[in-house]
């Protein structure tokens, strides 16, 4: 089936642009490192990652005791996400971390797991996150459109801005894992995609065939300015347009903008909106945009005359002369029950 | 008093697809009897040649009927201006494209709020949608655009917000009224606005005009007329209600009227199947509040007024509406600024 073609007012490459920040190099390629909460079995993915065929029977006891077999809680993971921002590598974040001294994303061995797994469970070990400073917080969760199970989720938080490279020694699985990424143990990419499952959408653009696609919401800093022209198009500006725009939103200012993000059955990014400019109508299956002008009236909590004076195309100051008319302007001067085009304009100051 | 046949309002079909709280015309289904397309197209001759130069299609809703493009081309083909107040529920992309090829002096759409307070009031919802959507569409197509509010207590608020909603739709003209108890608010006055806020609207008028120069910003008939400020929103150019003297009502069955808005009282002066609309026009007798008004005719506050003469109780339609007489304003600019100068003192 061809892939929608959704090109008005997809933002991916803002979302591109605020993926660059957590750059790590994997392989000696680059990837985006982001992360992802889910509800998934501690278990499972500790055998998932490092195949039960490799561990003794002693270690698999030792895990189902303490990990506690077919029990689900919330599990955060990394997600290696490649340029083209497809979802490439998933680990849960237990298992692996950034090793900031090497700036590698370092898998435990699974002694080392077991070992801290049992000195959280008899206390001599403080369990949580540590919180590391000069980080970003870059919170994920599935779209709010329609009450789903991601409502329940807290936004997570992703704190990665490094680059590292570790060799691995055991082949991923294929089917799981984009094969620039290179680590021993296994993707739990499987884990997104389910956790992704209750946010399917089927997409209609109109152009093509509509496409089941994963539908998540995500907040950033951006530049409400820039996505704003990318949404619509510079043409659609004109003058007026553009100051209301500059003064409602602000040159190069960056604020807290929600995103709806697509991603297809392969996990990758295909189309993105601002939620500012638009929004997914469920019963159409389409992104519906605002348009341009409600947009800017929503931020415009000023009085637009002034702006409207200054965009006046003044002709040569003729004093005590008239200003001409509007183009199209007719010569009927009638003001009854229905009022048309100012015919003539005195002059007046202009603010500048 | 000189004639000067300026501007026929013709309500074209009393059918209409809102359901506004406020309808003047009690607006809902066809006349008995309205004028066929033939009578239509004879009527725009005579008009015509009574020398009268815009006809205002208005209704109800005009475009309901189906031949309301010919008659519009006609009038176009006729020479004359030609106008039209829409609700522009059932548009489609046809109409627009007529529209467009007419060329209208004017596209007239009611705005009475933003969204929600405009769709409650119009009783239509997605009407404040489709209208700004039709605005847009014409805008592109350079047709002149008049937005119509109607004030009341309810939206009296919403107006810079309207404002600023029609300087980026670059709407041509506003013409802001007031809400007058008649029709659908006969005998209704939780929506009419008290004195205060008459002034406020009139001093909101005022200060809008002088920040869009561009954009012709006209107080209605019902808002003036004279002391500071009635001048000022008037631009000194108040001569008395005109209806009858420049302009003229014709309903959708035949009935001709100084103005279609004078609701309260008969005063239907003939109707264009049993005489033609010239001599209707031109009979001396006929429209006689205004063409042989005299002092004495003043009533009420009115009555004493330096102004009187000039003014003729203002707008005939607010007059009948609230007192049920002519030459008798319920609102006044002048009057007011008089009370606030002799509580000063």
């Amino acid at each position: 089936m061809a892939k929608p073609q959704i090109v008005t007012g997809n933002l991916v490459s803002t979302i591109h642009e605020c993926m660059e920040e957590h750059e790590v190099q994997v392989n000696g390629r680059p990837f985006y490192l982001i992360e992802v909460t889910s509800d998934s079995g501690l278990f499972e993915d500790f055998r998932d990652t490092y195949g039960y065929e490799n561990m003794t029977h002693f270690q698999r006891e030792i895990a189902e005791r303490l990990m506690g077999k077919g029990t689900e809680s919330s599990q955060i993971y990394g997600v290696l996400v490649s340029q083209d921002l497809t979802y490439s590598f998933a680990f849960n974040r237990e298992f692996a971390d950034l090793n900031w001294e090497n700036r590698t994303i370092e898998f435990k061995t699974v002694e080392d797991v077991l070992w801290g797994l049992a000195e959280k469970a008899s206390g001599t070990k403080k369990g949580g996150e540590e919180k590391r400073d000069g980080m970003d917080d870059f919170p994920v969760r599935p779209s709010d459109e329609k009450a789903s199970p991601f409502d329940e989720w807290e936004y997570t938080r992703i704190k990665y801005a490094l680059t590292g490279k570790k060799e691995g020694e055991r082949q991923i699985k294929d089917s799981d894992t984009n094969k620039d990424v290179d680590f021993p143990q296994a993707s739990l990419i499987d884990r997104i995609r389910e956790a992704y499952k209750d946010s399917e959408v089927e997409l209609d653009t109109g152009d093509t065939q509509p496409e089941i696609m994963f539908m998540i919401d995500i907040k950033y800093q951006t530049d409400t300015l820039q996505d704003l022209y990318k949404t619509y198009g510079e043409d659609a500006f004109d003058d007026f347009k553009k100051r209301v725009a500059e003064k409602a939103f602000g040159k190069k200012q960056k604020e807290e903008n929600s995103y709806t993000v697509f991603l297809d059955s392969n996990l990758k990014i295909c189309y993105t909106f601002n939620k500012r400019f638009a929004y997914f109508d469920h019963e159409k299956n389409q992104v519906i945009f605002v348009p341009l002008e409600d947009a800017l009236l929503e931020k415009s909590k000023f009085d637009l005359s002034g702006i409207k004076r200054i965009k006046i195309d003044i002709p040569s100051p003729r004093r005590g002369g008239l200003l001409p008319r509007r183009p199209g302007g007719r010569d009927t001067k009638i003001k009854y029950a229905l009022t048309g085009k100012k015919e003539e304009c005195e002059d007046y100051a202009v603010e500048m | 008093m000189e004639l000067n046949p300026t501007t026929v309002v013709w309500e074209y079909t009393l059918a209409c697809n809102s359901k506004c709280i406020h309808c003047g015309s009690s607006a809902a289904k066809p006349r008995k009897n309205e004028l066929t397309e033939l009578e239509a197209l004879r009527l725009v001759r005579d008009i015509k040649e009574t020398g009268f130069k815009l006809i205002v299609l208005s209704g109800g809703e005009a475009t309901l009927r189906k031949d309301w493009y010919n008659t519009a081309k006609y009038i176009t083909k006729q020479g004359l201006n030609l106008g039209i107040i829409s609700n522009g529920l059932a548009w489609t992309n046809d109409t627009l494209d007529k529209l467009i090829h007419l060329q209208p002096w004017s596209i007239g759409f009611s705005v009475d709020g933003e969204e929600q307070l405009h769709d409650y009031l119009r009783g239509v919802q997605g009407s404040h949608k489709k209208i700004f959507g039709h605005i847009k569409t014409l805008k592109k197509h350079k047709q002149t655009i008049c937005a119509i509010t109607t004030v009341n207590s309810m939206n009296i608020n919403e107006l810079d917000e309207i404002k600023n909603r029609l300087v980026m739709y670059d709407v041509d003209a506003w013409q802001i009224q007031t809400l007058t108890p008649m029709g659908r608010m006969d005998g209704n006055k939780t929506l009419i606005l008290n004195e205060d806020q008459y002034y406020s609207l009139a001093e909101f008028i005022a200060k809008a005009q002088e920040d869009l120069p561009l954009m012709n910003i006209a107080a209605g008939d019902c808002i003036g007329y004279f002391g500071d400020l009635g001048t000022r929103v008037r631009g000194g150019q108040w001569k008395g209600c005109m209806a009858g003297i420049e302009g003229v009502g014709i309903e959708s069955n035949g009935n001709v009227k100084g103005c279609l808005s004078i609701m309260a009282i008969p005063c239907q002066e003939g109707n264009i199947r049993v005489q033609p609309f010239k001599e209707i026009w031109e009979n001396p007798a006929n429209f006689s509040y205004n063409r042989n008004f005299r002092k004495e005719d003043l009533k009420g506050e009115c009555f004493d007024c330096e102004y009187g003469i000039e003014c003729r109780g203002g707008c005939a339609s607010s007059s009948t509406a609230f007192f049920k007489e002519f030459h008798h304003a319920p609102y006044c600019i002048s009057r007011y600024e008089e009370k606030l100068k002799n509580e000063k003192v």
